[in-house]
């Protein structure tokens, strides 16, 4: 008898302990982001003005992100889902209408990335960062440089090519080499781009989508189809040896963004810590200490010249025209997997 | 137990209840720990997932809320996920797993066994802790990151290419990543313990004196050691199978980083379909028929080892 009372006693702390931490605590906020996003020395000075404590979590796909809140068991109060994600997110029901009138540096935004099709009006979100996805290449084996997605293709490049592991990245890499949107869900036009690159696998050395960069840098591959930011990352560090191209086909054009989730305990926190790191000096210290491009027009002054002239990171607008976003293709998302796994089946 | 056996007769019928009882139900309290970890860990997730596995991928993930259960039922399509898995499309996947995991066992076998032997017979008794530490010292490091040492070692600037080239043994980079080489080399490394382990409580409790009468009786080296230690330390050869075949069959990681993610394996199948296309019944179907091959195999490991009369080592 005494043991069940010790057990219930002990069950009881459990859950009070449990219960606390469900406790509103009104100085928090609760960030999940891509990892390398934020600099720790912006937080550390919004939390030291405010008084607010930031924690925050990291993932490394919109899946993940869309998991955990669809999960419900998350409890954050700002999240960036990147353009698809945001339509996907908003219509699920799982986050909130943004008040515009609740940030105070909204205007700091530039237009040219407002109002896209993913979230008409920004009603659900407001733009972070935005890049392309393009190609690496060593310059000492390319030394003209890299044109079109055909490199890619081509048998002479067999061995030294890597590719994104990721469905959608690589069938956009076939479809728009095709002349096709990266969009497309008609099954015949997937069918023929599946062809291609099964045809491509044999001169694949490699698919990889977290440490392409250094697989580029170490010399393992001369080819790497890879997202900029990372891409930039390594051509600063060796701009003699490395350099990043969007094929003239023209690639993937990605915005993550910032919303608020429906469920967030903590939404003034939220609306504090977004109208803060979009303050002019504020945005140009996480692009200084990220290497992304940022939407945030007003910034632009504060950014290091290096950085807006690289066109790893801040593609020209001929560039970026060329390029599309990766929309959700919704029931085609299965096509997408059964040829998907045709190729890696083989 | 520490039961106290009463030699006196002059006891209350309820105090010799009360005794009676007592190791009947200690036993039973005692593994409660044990049944709650399996329940909560193993088979309530299993639960989850034999119960998705039935469903109708939604758009946005989740499931496809189904409108008419007895319609549903009735046509079958609630199978639908398990009729896909059958689809020729995913033999070469399954087929891959399973030769893949053989091949990783029959290596971790041979390179393990001699290894074992060593450290159980032939090693002066105050290296045997040492060495025995060694086998398990790498797994205070996480796997990840031992798979991905591999990288730095195999790659073409690496470790092994360098060394190569400096003395003059090579005048261009061997090829050792991203091809089948490289995704053996990960996974025999990786499941190696698992194998050495169990092969050495085998031989450990090995009487020498069986393998002296062997040698007195005239068998040379070669036939003691097939007619007799083989078949003793079988226990702990069919442990370190099974330790070994299961864990590499479900393996992804390693022919991801190692392999170049060229050729998914049933580990990857199932992870892309939580993890890209979005359709957790579909993976869940998969993952389900995995864990009833693994069971499946442990079912007829424990039917071995009660015909031998074996105790099982795992």
């Amino acid at each position: 008898m005494k043991r069940i009372l010790m057990t219930a006693a002990a069950l009881c702390c459990g859950v009070a302990l449990l219960a606390g931490c469900g406790k509103k605590d009104r100085n928090v906020l609760n960030i999940y982001i891509w990892s390398a996003y934020l600099p720790d020395e912006v937080i550390a000075e919004f939390s030291q003005k405010t008084g607010i404590r930031v924690n925050y979590d990291t993932y490394d796909s919109n899946e993940a992100l869309l998991e955990k809140l669809q999960s419900g068991v998350a409890d954050y109060d700002l999240v960036v889902p990147s353009d698809y994600m945001v339509t996907i997110l908003a219509a699920e029901g799982l986050v909130q209408e943004i008040d515009h009138g609740k940030i105070t540096t909204w205007g700091n935004l530039d237009p040219k990335f407002l109002n896209k099709k993913f979230d008409p009006e920004n009603k659900h979100s407001l733009p972070y960062f935005w890049g392309t996805t393009g190609v690496g290449f060593n310059r000492e084996k390319f030394p003209n440089g890299v044109e079109s997605w055909g490199a890619m293709f081509d048998a002479a490049n067999a061995g030294r090519i890597l590719m994104l592991d990721d469905v959608r990245e690589c069938f956009a890499v076939a479809l728009k080499y095709m002349g096709k949107s990266l969009n497309e869900t008609d099954p015949e036009v997937l069918r023929e781009a599946a062809d291609l690159l099964k045809e491509q696998k044999k001169l694949v050395r490699t698919y990889n989508s977290g440490d392409f960069h250094n697989i580029l840098a170490s010399g393992d591959v001369d080819l790497a189809h890879g997202y900029n930011g990372q891409m930039a990352e390594a051509v600063s560090a060796a701009p003699e040896k490395l350099g990043y191209v969007v094929p003239k086909e023209g690639g993937t054009f990605w915005m993550d963004n910032l919303c608020i989730p429906a469920k967030s305990r903590n939404v003034e926190n939220a609306y504090a810590f977004i109208s803060y790191i979009m303050e002019p000096e504020v945005n140009a210290k996480i692009v200084n200490g990220v290497s992304y491009a940022s939407a945030n027009a007003a910034a632009r002054a504060f950014i290091k010249p290096e950085i807006l002239q690289d066109q790893a990171i801040y593609p020209p607008d001929e560039i970026v025209a060329r390029c599309e976003f990766l929309e959700d293709v919704g029931e085609a998302a299965t096509v997408y997997d059964r040829l998907w796994t045709e190729i890696k089946a083989q | 137990m520490g039961v106290k056996r009463t030699t006196t007769g002059t006891r209350t019928g309820t105090s010799v209840k009360e005794e009676a009882a007592t190791p009947k139900k200690a036993p039973y309290l005692l593994i409660t720990p044990a049944w709650l970890v399996i329940g909560l860990f193993f088979l309530l997730p299993l639960i989850f997932i034999f119960v998705i596995s039935f469903g109708a991928r939604g758009t946005y993930g989740g499931l496809k809320p189904i409108a008419d259960w007895g319609a549903y039922l009735l046509s079958g399509e609630f199978l639908a996920n398990y009729r896909q898995s059958l689809e020729p499309l995913y033999w070469p996947i399954y087929w891959r797993s399973f030769w893949m995991a053989v091949v990783t066992t029959g290596l971790c076998l041979v390179i393990s066994y001699p290894i074992a032997y060593y450290i159980a017979i032939i090693a002066p008794a105050r290296w045997k802790n040492l060495l025995l530490a060694l086998v398990v010292i790498p797994f205070w490091t996480s796997f990840l990151i031992r798979t991905y040492a591999w990288v730095l070692i195999l790659r073409t600037e690496g470790l092994i290419n360098t060394v190569l080239m400096q003395a003059g043994l090579i005048n261009a980079p061997l090829d050792l990543l991203y091809n089948e080489f490289a995704v053996m080399v990960g996974l025999v490394y990786g499941e190696l313990p698992f194998m050495i382990l169990p092969l050495y409580a085998s031989l450990e409790k090995l009487d020498l004196t069986l393998l002296e009468a062997s040698s007195d009786l005239g068998a040379n080296h070669p036939s003691t050691f097939w007619r007799v230690t083989v078949p003793l330390t079988m226990p702990g050869i069919v442990a370190g199978i099974v330790l070994v075949f299961i864990p590499s069959i479900g393996q992804f990681v390693v022919s991801d980083l190692l392999g170049g993610a060229k050729s998914m394996l049933v580990g990857n199948l199932i992870q892309n379909q939580f993890a890209i296309a979005r359709n957790k019944p579909f993976g869940s179907a998969i993952a389900f028929e995995l864990t009833a091959v693994v069971l499946l195999l442990l079912l007829a490991y424990a039917w071995w080892s009660k015909k031998k009369g074996q105790e099982a080592m795992l």
